[in-house]
């Protein structure tokens, strides 16, 4: 604390040690702040076409879906962004768990936070299983979210739906070229 | 100069007058911002807050106002035979002294 | 301001100077400890991550810093995860969209994208590659911390700013009193 230049720089340092105390102060108080996220998915429509991927004569499941959540809740005031998604989930012979990601939208601000869509479409993601066809299959659909903090720790949930509709034989019976 | 001395040295009263005054602020304004930024549940204002803080400790501590100057140093006066170190010029000087 | 600090140098005897070296290479050796417990104590070997591509904003951009963690479970749809692809230098940072866990190997099929990628990241692994593999992942990511990573953006960018940096820096502990 000789001059000018070394009160600033102790000033500058100490700010600097006590600003990471209030981002770790903040990280850890947003993990106490309660929520109660809710949201369903309701199929409509699932359809099944048969067309030629990698070579493979493989099977595209098309599916229309309601969705309806509201997770304005998960806004405090260190949420940046939620990443939401719809899921579904399957079980097939060969493998015990299979997810898909169906959908999705990130969410900015508590105003958009209240997501209804009808009659959603699977169109940015494409649902084909890891082998040419999915076998007998029935698939779990579930709202997922994460919660991007300003600063602090990534948390994510999801809600779950127990209505299943077995896959249903393709609409096509093999692809014409 | 031994170590003891240099940090004997740099604890003077207005000093740590200074440094209290800086310290106890930002940790004061932190608070403050933490505690609004989460009753309004908002981020920016809280570091808005400490932002503030930080300059207006700043401001408080950086001058070298008149008050950090009421408990100046007394030197002890300088000895005599620190003279035959200095250079030829310089005792020309101390001589010419009486002389104005 | 720099004749003091010379000076300052100058008037430093030979245990000094071992000192000022001494103190600044224990720093580096304590910042080397606190990385590899780091390290040990996540399980990734690379527990801090700079960003270093927009492909996944807006949830981060570049310089944004991420604390990585594995985890024991297997990962899940959603997870955000570093890997490398065998043969590429720098690792990528994106979000699981599909995966498969095979039942009789417990091995897992991953498809990863960048949130701000229009497509999946099949264009990105090798030729022929479809899926990424548990070995690949290097770790999840469990906190975030932004800016902080922007001087080492600069540095990648600007290669001459690390010499000068790195230089500054030791020329700053040797001349600095305690």
């Amino acid at each position: 604390m000789y001059n000018i230049v070394q009160r600033a720089s102790a000033i500058f340092a100490f700010a600097m040690t006590v600003m990471f105390g209030l981002l770790l102060s903040i990280a850890i108080s947003s993990l106490y702040i309660t929520s109660n996220p809710i949201g369903k998915v309701d199929i409509n429509e699932l359809n099944i076409w048969l067309y030629n991927y990698a070579n493979k004569e493989t099977e595209f499941a098309f599916i229309e879906m309601n969705i309806d959540a509201d997770l304005t809740s998960l806004f405090n005031w260190n949420t940046k962004q939620l990443f939401v998604a719809v899921v579904a989930e399957y079980e097939t012979e060969l493998h015990e768990l299979n997810q898909v990601v169906l959908w999705d939208s990130i969410i900015r601000s508590k105003e958009d936070a209240h997501i209804k869509g009808n009659k959603v479409r699977n169109e940015k993601y494409e649902f084909v299983d890891i082998t040419p066809s999915f076998g007998e299959v029935n698939a779990k659909y579930s709202i997922y979210w994460d919660v991007m903090p300003y600063v602090g720790f990534l948390v994510g949930g999801k809600t779950g739906t127990n209505q299943t509709i077995p896959f249903p034989v393709p609409l096509n019976e093999k692809v014409y070229n | 100069m031994s170590l003891t001395a240099e940090a004997a040295i740099t604890k003077f009263l207005s000093q740590k007058l200074a440094e209290f005054i800086s310290q106890a602020g930002i940790i004061l304004f932190a608070i403050i911002g933490f505690v609004v930024g989460f009753l309004l549940q908002d981020i920016l204002l809280t570091f808005q807050i400490f932002a503030g803080g930080i300059i207006i400790t700043a401001i408080l501590v950086l001058p070298s106002y008149p008050i950090y100057n009421q408990h100046p140093v007394k030197w002890l006066p300088p000895i005599q035979i620190e003279n035959k170190h200095e250079t030829p010029e310089q005792k020309e000087s101390h001589s010419n002294e009486p002389m104005k | 301001m720099f004749e003091e600090e010379i000076r300052f140098l100058r008037k430093m005897n030979k245990r000094q100077l071992a000192q000022q070296v001494l103190n600044f290479l224990m720093i580096i050796s304590s910042a080397l400890m606190v990385w590899k417990a780091l390290a040990l104590y996540t399980n990734s070997e690379s527990p801090i991550v700079v960003v270093l591509s927009g492909s996944m904003e807006p949830a981060f951009y570049r310089g944004d810093l991420l604390f990585l963690g594995m985890p024991d479970e297997p990962l899940r749809v959603g997870d955000i995860c570093v890997f490398k692809i065998p043969g590429r230098d720098v690792p990528i940072v994106h979000r699981v969209i599909k995966l498969h866990d095979e039942k009789e190997s417990e091995k897992q099929f991953i498809l990863t994208k960048g949130d701000n990628n229009q497509v999946d990241d099949r264009g990105l692994y090798n030729k022929g590659q479809l899926w990424i593999h548990r070995e690949h992942i290097i770790g999840k990511v469990r906190g975030f911390l932004p800016y902080i990573g922007i001087i080492t953006i600069l540095m990648n960018d600007y290669p001459q700013l690390k010499y000068v940096l790195i230089g500054f820096l030791g020329l700053y502990m040797l001349v600095n009193r305690e």
